[in-house]
């Protein structure tokens, strides 16, 4: 049996094949060739104008093989086209032969992406080679066969060349013994795989109409309002139910894509025959290219790909970081003024500590990145909108050849770059137990949005807008590098064995709809907001009960924090001066309280180990907050923040540096200690060490391996400590402080 | 005071039991913890289809 596909072995008398093509591509020669016939045959399209069948025998297997009218498209309209498309759609073949013309790849390939859809085995001829060469066009066999899951063979049908290996070939399929038979899904994007999903459990529900064609086909082919495939479905006693679905999936992806059904799905096969095309051809000579392919050919060009995707990038981010101050400044006043009214209202005690020095300022310093972390992802939807995000994508996945990850690999740790959660979920696509373990063991390296926003604190708040953007892009791509280094080294030593090939899809330039960016901002900022006001809030009161126990219980220093208070508001002096003085006063009893807690008791514990990394001088009282934060991380990485915040005391807005009327980063600027360079380490540290609790849960649910979880978390940690100590060391031998 | 104290408890006990429940979905696997919101968009890699064969 074919892996995915139905058919093969055929055990019937006699095979059926099926000759599909373009018009014009030289089907009837090869049919001519196969056998042993003399059609007529000419270089126009649409010789063959109605099927016709000639038969084979090979080593005392028979065949039946059915030359098809010339189609583009299996949702062609034309008569003829429609005789083809109803052929390969329905039972009759069992295996099909796509002849492709070398010379003109990208074109019919569209019609290949169809037939990959009908799930059964494809042989692929690519015919005409010697005009192909003429052109320049030169063709990576290897990688199309194992782009495309099936056997490619060149041929020059008028000469006859390819035509034995292809007699060869067929037979191999038909007893079920290529190896290079595999099935290949062509990938929609989420939105579309997500309603053909819906459609094809509709069609699940009859189960006569589920075996009259692939249900995710005659899915896609509702989504193109195929009339066929409408006839189908009426004829279904589910038609109510898929009819239903059907209305519904066009209307939802018309609203958030904006186009047609069949506008979408063209844009991706085209984007899949673009990806292959520029994956396995070369071409020498210049040809007129579309803009499209001129554009392509200096933004996924071999060198100039990853300087110009970097440059894009550090412009996103330090237009992020200049335009994102304002509206962080103004959520950052908000929160003071609630902070200052918390205060102000509620009586001195325990629970007015909670508000006033836990939960405003540990929540508010996330929210305040709220603005940054929404024009961020606006800016990165308005390129993903326009395609260029997918050449980036394609730019890295070259990259990644290189190394042993490959192809399948890749969308998973695309999708850890927002949580590594669904990153690793998404692993359960690969086939190989191999490629999935190696898959899973290092998507925790890729950088999560979670911890973006330590980044964006530690860099916003040590570095100047442009070099935080570069210091925030090297945090991705040092994970990224590190995931196809490990992935290496685990393909070497633990898990040997061949990757599987995958297509990486180029949609055509267009011009990004707005809304959708709008809407894409406004998801990820609510996300980031439901994550404030859950697991940040109850983080936050947590650390807020160890930064702040046993010592706020003390009464006799509650005494004279009170009295002291008292004396000092006595005194006869200037509003401003008085002011500061109790804010100082404030400050030490909070100090009193937080070094005398559980936290820093635990953190203490931690500060050995940290020491070479974060306070390589031993010049920092306050190294152990590191610790405390980095283990609350934990949890989710994005409670280190906010941790940050309680564990210094700061206010979500910047004051005079004073008292609790400093900011966070006020605070981590003047007196945490850190320098830019310790700052830079512990960015690496946060990138690498120990995955949150989530993912860990994940990998030990998708691994069923508690040896394999906890390798993940050990050697996370090791290459944390290692790099993170490898920057200090590094950037102090440069003469950095 | 007392009043304070309960809420504070409360508070503090809520806090605990949301993430002790979070360590627990995270290492038994029930649930989700990821907080991507990919849910939202009923958009979760976990709901994916898994194509026949694969």
């Amino acid at each position: 049996m074919h892996p995915g596909l139905a058919g093969g072995p055929f055990g019937g008398a006699m095979t059926t094949v099926a000759l599909a093509g373009n018009p014009n591509s030289g089907k009837t020669t090869i049919f001519n060739g196969l056998t042993g016939s003399r059609h007529h045959v000419g270089n126009w399209a649409g010789v063959t104008v109605e099927r016709r069948s000639g038969f084979l025998e090979l080593d005392g297997n028979s065949f039946e093989v059915v030359d098809l009218p010339g189609t583009y498209s299996l949702s062609a309209q034309s008569e003829d086209e429609r005789i083809a498309s109803r052929y390969l759609a329905g039972p009759e073949a069992d295996l099909i032969i796509n002849v492709l013309d070398a010379s003109n790849l990208e074109r019919n390939l569209y019609l290949t992406t169809q037939l990959l859809e009908l799930r059964r085995p494809v042989i692929f001829v690519l015919n005409m080679m010697d005009d192909a060469e003429r052109q320049g066009v030169s063709l990576d066999l290897e990688a199309l066969q194992r782009l495309l899951g099936g056997p490619v063979i060149p041929t020059i049908g008028n000469r006859e060349e390819g035509i034995e290996q292809l007699k060869r070939t067929l037979l191999d399929v038909s007893t079920g013994t290529d190896p290079r038979i595999r099935a290949i899904p062509v990938g929609y994007g989420d939105d579309i795989e997500k309603e053909l999903a819906k459609l094809v459990r509709e069609i699940h529900r009859d189960e006569k109409l589920a075996e009259s064609q692939a249900p995710r086909w005659l899915a896609l082919q509702l989504l193109e309002r195929a009339p066929e495939a409408e006839a189908r479905v009426r004829e279904s006693h589910a038609s109510s139910a898929v009819g239903r679905q059907a209305a519904a999936s066009l209307a939802f992806l018309e609203a958030h894509l904006g186009a047609d059904g069949g506008t979408l799905l063209a844009e991706q096969r085209y984007g899949f025959a673009h990806g292959l095309v520029a994956e396995a051809v070369r071409r020498k000579d210049r040809v007129r290219k579309s803009p499209t392919d001129r554009l392509d050919d200096v933004l996924t060009h071999r060198w100039l790909g990853i300087p110009i995707f970097l440059a894009i990038m550090i412009a996103v981010y330090s237009f992020t970081f200049i335009l994102g101050k304002y509206p962080q400044d103004w959520i950052g006043m908000g929160f003071q003024w609630l902070q200052r009214e918390a205060d102000l209202l509620l009586p001195p005690g325990e629970l007015a500590s909670l508000l006033v020095d836990g939960i405003i300022p540990g929540v508010g310093s996330v929210v305040v990145f709220v603005p940054i972390i929404m024009i961020l992802m606006g800016c990165i939807a308005f390129l993903e909108d326009t395609g260029y995000m997918a050449r980036a994508a394609f730019i890295m996945d070259r990259l990644m050849h290189l190394m042993g990850l490959h192809g399948k690999s890749f969308i998973p740790l695309v999708m850890g770059t927002g949580c590594n959660v669904p990153g690793v979920q998404a692993t359960r696509t690969i086939e190989t137990r191999e490629d999935r373990f190696i898959t899973i063991l290092v998507s925790p390296l890729v950088s999560c949005s979670a911890r973006l926003q330590v980044y964006i604190l530690v860099a916003g708040t040590f570095f100047r807008p442009v070099p935080a953007a570069v210091a925030i892009i090297g945090m991705h791509f040092l994970g990224f590098a590190l995931a196809m280094i490990v992935g290496k080294v685990l393909r070497l030593t633990l898990f040997r064995g061949a990757n599987n090939p995958f297509v990486m899809e180029l949609p055509p330039y267009r011009m990004p709809v707005l809304k959708a960016t709008f809407i894409h901002m406004w998801e990820k900022g609510s996300v980031f907001l439901s994550r404030a006001g859950t697991v940040i809030l109850a983080g936050t009161t947590l650390v807020w009960f160890l930064s702040h126990y046993p010592g706020i219980t003390n009464r006799a220093w509650a005494a004279e924090y009170q009295s002291g208070r008292a004396a000092l508001s006595a005194l006869d002096l200037p509003p401003a001066e008085k002011e500061a003085r109790l804010a100082e006063l404030d400050l030490a009893q909070e100090s009193r309280l937080m070094n005398t807690s559980f936290a820093a008791r635990f953190g203490k514990l931690l500060q050995p180990a940290l020491a070479p990394i974060l306070d390589p001088d031993h010049t920092r009282p306050e190294a152990w907050k590191d610790g405390v934060a980095l283990t609350a991380g934990f949890v989710a990485k994005e409670i280190v923040v906010g941790t940050l915040a309680v564990v210094h005391q700061a206010s979500p807005e910047a004051g005079d540096g004073r008292g609790k009327a400093a900011s966070l980063q006020d605070v981590l600027r003047r007196s945490s200690g850190l320098t830019p360079l310790t700052a830079l380490a512990f960015m690496v540290f946060t990138l690498l060490y120990t995955p949150c609790l989530g993912t860990v849960g994940m990998i030990l649910k998708e691994t069923r391996s508690v040896p394999w979880t906890a390798f993940t978390v050990v050697y996370g940690l090791a290459l944390a400590w290692g790099l993170a100590w490898g920057t200090t060391f590094l950037g102090r031998l440069a003469g950095f402080a | 005071m007392a009043l304070q104290n309960v809420i504070l408890f409360l508070a503090v006990a809520l806090a605990a039991w949301f993430i002790l429940r979070r360590c627990l979905r995270s290492a038994t696997g029930n649930g989700c913890t990821s907080g991507c919101g990919a849910c939202r968009a009923k958009n979760c890699a976990a709901r994916r289809p898994v194509e026949p064969g694969r």
